[in-house]
């Protein structure tokens, strides 16, 4: 718990440095975003020495942290330099899509990717498997954006839901198989595989009641890899579709150059991804 | 044993990237380069969105530019582009992974603490950040992918530099009294190679993977530049045109396809 709560606050302060110092423009384009919509009129240069005191862009970058992360722990991430409105609250409004999606998706990309890597193991020595493997493979070796643009162009009657599941099982899937495969593989040169052969058992009966087990295991320490996987799809994939998640809040965001938004996606895609790599290793 | 057809396939994938690599790299050295075989070149008898045909083999572009010139100059500098940010990941994670083998004992679980943070920093919204910052740098996203993409092969290496510390012929250097620095630069560095060279197809895969992800929304190589991914862009708008989609992935995929079995087989 103290490694991950560890973790976690050096990842939220990587990523607040990286956004306050990438050399940093901030500052210009927050004045550039709020002069018009601010409510202080006067001079350029006093109008901008007013932002800065009003968002505590003066204060040295230590004490700008610390006051991040109080907010942080409080839920507070902000404001959209855009609506205005709280920056949580907009993250709340369009996660239930994105959540929505990642649970369906990864849902049926465990038990799709078990089976599937179950059957590449079991036919590994048939040649007929091979066409499945290539396939598998093509899937691993195509960006989620041409299947997405694809399916965008081709597919009317799909819903924009469906047709992106499609794109993250397209992309979760395969990678998992052929993770599984390995697994089942590596447990069939165990002695107890064997031993089991040896006693009469048939190849079928042995994969699926002793080494599915052990394998089952791996599919759930895919769990934190899928979930980057999910989000690295998803960033490219519900622009493409017009899907309201947060993948497409990102998007417009970085359209509208909103960065309190990009900082909060970033530090909820990172910290979760933390989470569930912390609750594996746990488990 | 390749199979014939194997081999057939991997000529024509090397030919596709030493072809694309050469021409990218001898054009800006020659005066008189044939202009229509250049990216930005509009023929007078070309129509915008042409079906392929003899003089425009994989038709043309919603410009009228010839699409497999344009690939051939994409795949030239999205290649120049991955193999540059994978060098510097290469670099990067040599380095640190044998800083992080050499570490006192006390630090190590403060350096794997960091490693771990760095290889689960999330990096496409990262790069957002950097480009909703400044738009159309592709080299600060191409620094941004090498600082936070070099948490695996660090971890890698750590490894196999322990497994190196621990043979006879390390502790008979240190007994004759060579400098560590030598023995990182003569002795360890040479064996780390290896584990580099392995990583290295994937490191290219996966920079080739961002780029043309970001190359797609029009954020990776500033407009008119060819890439790889504008095809699938503009099939997007003008879906009758299935040659922006055949070929454009024919050649993206194919790329892909090879430095992952490249990289898988040298694993």
């Amino acid at each position: 718990m103290i490694r991950f709560l560890c973790a976690a606050f050096l990842m939220t302060a990587v990523i607040f440095f990286i956004y306050e110092t990438l050399p940093t423009k901030t500052v210009d384009i927050l004045f550039a975003k709020t002069a018009s919509i601010s409510s202080h009129s006067g001079p350029q240069k006093e109008q901008r020495a007013y932002l800065e005191q009003e968002l505590g862009l003066n204060k040295p970058l230590a004490v700008r942290f610390g006051v991040f992360v109080k907010g942080l722990l409080r839920g507070d991430l902000g404001h959209s330099l855009l609506s205005r409105q709280p920056v949580h609250l907009l993250i709340f409004r369009q996660a239930p899509l994105t959540l929505l999606l990642a649970l369906v998706s990864l849902g049926l990309a465990l038990p799709l990717g078990f089976i599937a890597g179950l059957l590449l193991a079991y036919f590994s020595n048939r040649k007929s498997i091979l066409l499945f493997r290539g396939l598998a493979t093509s899937l691993l070796c195509v960006p989620s954006f041409t299947l997405a643009s694809m399916l965008f162009v081709c597919s009317f009657s799909i819903s924009s839901f469906v047709s992106a599941l499609i794109v993250y099982l397209a992309a979760l899937v395969p990678y998992l198989s052929f993770l599984i495969q390995d697994r089942f593989l590596e447990e069939e040169k165990q002695p107890y595989y064997r031993a089991a052969l040896s006693k009469g058992l048939s190849r079928w009966s042995i994969f699926l009641k002793h080494l599915s087990p052990s394998c089952l295991a791996t599919t759930l320490a895919f769990l934190p890899l899928g979930w980057s996987l999910f989000w690295g799809a998803t960033l490219i994939v519900e622009p493409i579709f017009r899907i309201n998640g947060l993948g497409l809040l990102a998007f417009e965001s970085l359209r509208n150059q909103d960065l309190p938004v990009l900082l909060g996606i970033s530090l909820l895609v990172g910290l979760s991804r933390l989470f569930l790599g912390w609750a594996r290793d746990s488990i | 044993m390749r199979t014939f057809w194997e081999k057939v396939l991997w000529t024509l994938w090397l030919l596709w990237i030493l072809g694309s690599s050469v021409t990218c790299l001898l054009r800006p050295f020659f005066d008189n380069w044939p202009s229509f075989f250049t990216p930005e070149w509009i023929s007078i008898t070309a129509h915008p969105l042409e079906a392929p045909t003899l003089s425009h083999i994989w038709g043309t572009d919603e410009l009228g530019r010839d699409v497999f010139t344009r690939l051939v100059f994409g795949t030239g500098y999205s290649l120049a582009f991955a193999i540059g940010v994978s060098l510097l990941t290469t670099l990067l994670g040599v380095w640190a992974g044998l800083v992080l083998s050499f570490l006192p004992n006390r630090w190590k679980a403060s350096a794997a603490l960091i490693v771990e943070v760095v290889s689960t920093l999330p990096l496409l919204p990262l790069i957002f950040i950097a480009l909703a910052l400044y738009p159309g740098q592709i080299v600060l996203v191409g620094i941004l992918k090498a600082v936070l993409g070099w948490g695996p092969l660090a971890q890698l290496t750590r490894v196999e530099s322990d497994a190196l510390k621990g043979h006879l012929w390390v502790t008979a250097a240190r007994s004759q009294g060579l400098p560590l620095r030598t023995i990182l630069m003569k002795y360890f560095l040479p064996n780390l190679t290896f584990i580099a060279m392995s990583f290295f197809p994937l490191l290219v895969f996966s920079s080739l993977f961002t780029l043309s992800s970001l190359d797609y929304f029009g954020l990776g190589f500033p407009i008119p530049t060819p890439n790889l991914a504008e095809g699938f862009r503009q099939y997007h708008d003008s879906p009758e045109a299935w040659w922006l989609f055949v070929f454009p992935l024919l050649v993206l995929s194919s790329l892909l396809l090879g430095l992952h079995c490249l990289g898988k087989r040298r694993h």
